[in-house]
């Protein structure tokens, strides 16, 4: 299945086939979600209205995961398998998934004032989901942070998986450590303790974003791999210059004796 | 007529207070709507850009970002 799709150009037809499906997913899902969200759900019987922020900062929150996840995962499979798709999709993915991030804390900090007194607290679930921001911010710097992008590329990759750690601490800090965060109401293993009027937009607008996830992941992907196609075209037009430089010194000798 | 237009208004100006609580609501979702956008539209760009920039290092007619010419390509040389 892999091996498949490590060519580039099996993947951009499949992508070709896929992009419209997920532009159309996303936009349906999306407007569904926020009809749901904002006019066809009740207020908390406790946070009242504010209630409405948990169906963008929740999806927000899972696709930073989600993102980083892939992260590692086409980190691992671009150091063992030296898979020539893995790292670009770890590139094409890392921005999407920064941004959720910086969304998910923004929103949660927007949703603190009005139900926590204040806009942030330094406690486990905020200061690890500050991390993961970081994280992001230090796998794309790193990217392009070396002469030599093969360099570059396996220091962001050695970043991603030793900072995959960061997300079992995230999703258990609520658990292991006091909070004024609340624990997994969605996702436990006793299932969802939240209303079906409220887990529908919640799931609507997790499912529209990922939707766009996979939209622009395939937008990034493809310049990425045109990227990656002007690199290996300058080294051989350098390459052919330098043969090209010397053929002309060695004939020009030639000439002279 | 002019009752129920009453209500209506009211009801609309409920909805957009939120219960007192419309800046943080509708700040929230300003803000995820608009760094979405801004994050495709900034997508967009870098695709065009690396298109533009392959076809004029490599200027060969191209589908999208080469796949049709080197399917061509492919097929020619299989050839």
């Amino acid at each position: 299945m892999l091996n498949r799709f490590a060519n580039p150009i099996r993947f951009l037809r499949l992508a070709d086939q896929i992009q419209p499906w997920a532009a159309i997913l996303t936009l349906v899902l999306f407007a569904a979600g926020l009809y749901f969200a904002l006019f066809n759900s009740p207020p908390d019987y406790q946070q009242g209205e504010t209630v409405r922020i948990m169906y963008i900062h929740v999806p927000s929150a899972w696709m930073a995961l989600f993102c980083y996840t892939l992260l590692a995962i086409t980190s691992g499979v671009a150091m063992i398998w030296k898979h020539p798709l893995a790292n670009l999709a770890g590139r094409a993915t890392a921005p999407i998934g920064a941004t959720f991030t910086f969304l998910a804390l923004i929103t949660g900090s927007i949703w603190g004032k009005p139900m926590w007194g204040t806009w942030w607290v330094w406690d486990a679930r905020l200061t690890s989901m500050f991390i993961l921001f970081f994280l992001y911010l230090g796998y794309i710097a790193l990217q392009d942070a070396f002469d030599n992008a093969e360099g570059g590329s396996k220091a962001a990759a050695i970043l991603a998986l030793v900072g995959f750690i960061n997300v079992p601490i995230i999703k258990f800090s609520v658990d292991w450590w006091n909070t004024l965060h609340q624990p997994a109401s969605v996702i436990k293993f006793s299932g969802p303790a939240i209303h079906s009027t409220m887990l529908t937009p919640l799931l609507l607008t997790a499912l529209a974003f990922k939707g766009y996830y996979v939209w622009l992941f395939l937008i990034n992907m493809r310049g990425e791999i045109a990227e990656a196609r002007c690199r290996a075209l300058q080294v051989s037009q350098i390459q052919n210059a330098q043969v090209a430089k010397v053929a002309t010194s060695d004939a020009r000798d030639a000439h002279a004796d | 007529m002019q009752i129920e237009d009453k209500i209506s208004m009211h009801a609309f100006m409920e909805f957009i207070e939120m219960n007192g609580h419309a800046a943080f609501i509708w700040s929230s979702y300003g803000i995820v709507i608009f760094v979405l956008i801004w994050l495709f539209i900034v997508g967009v760009q870098f695709q065009t850009k690396s298109e533009t920039k392959l076809s004029q290092l490599n200027p060969r007619p191209r589908h999208r970002s080469g796949v049709r010419s080197e399917r061509k390509t492919g097929k020619q040389n299989e050839a």
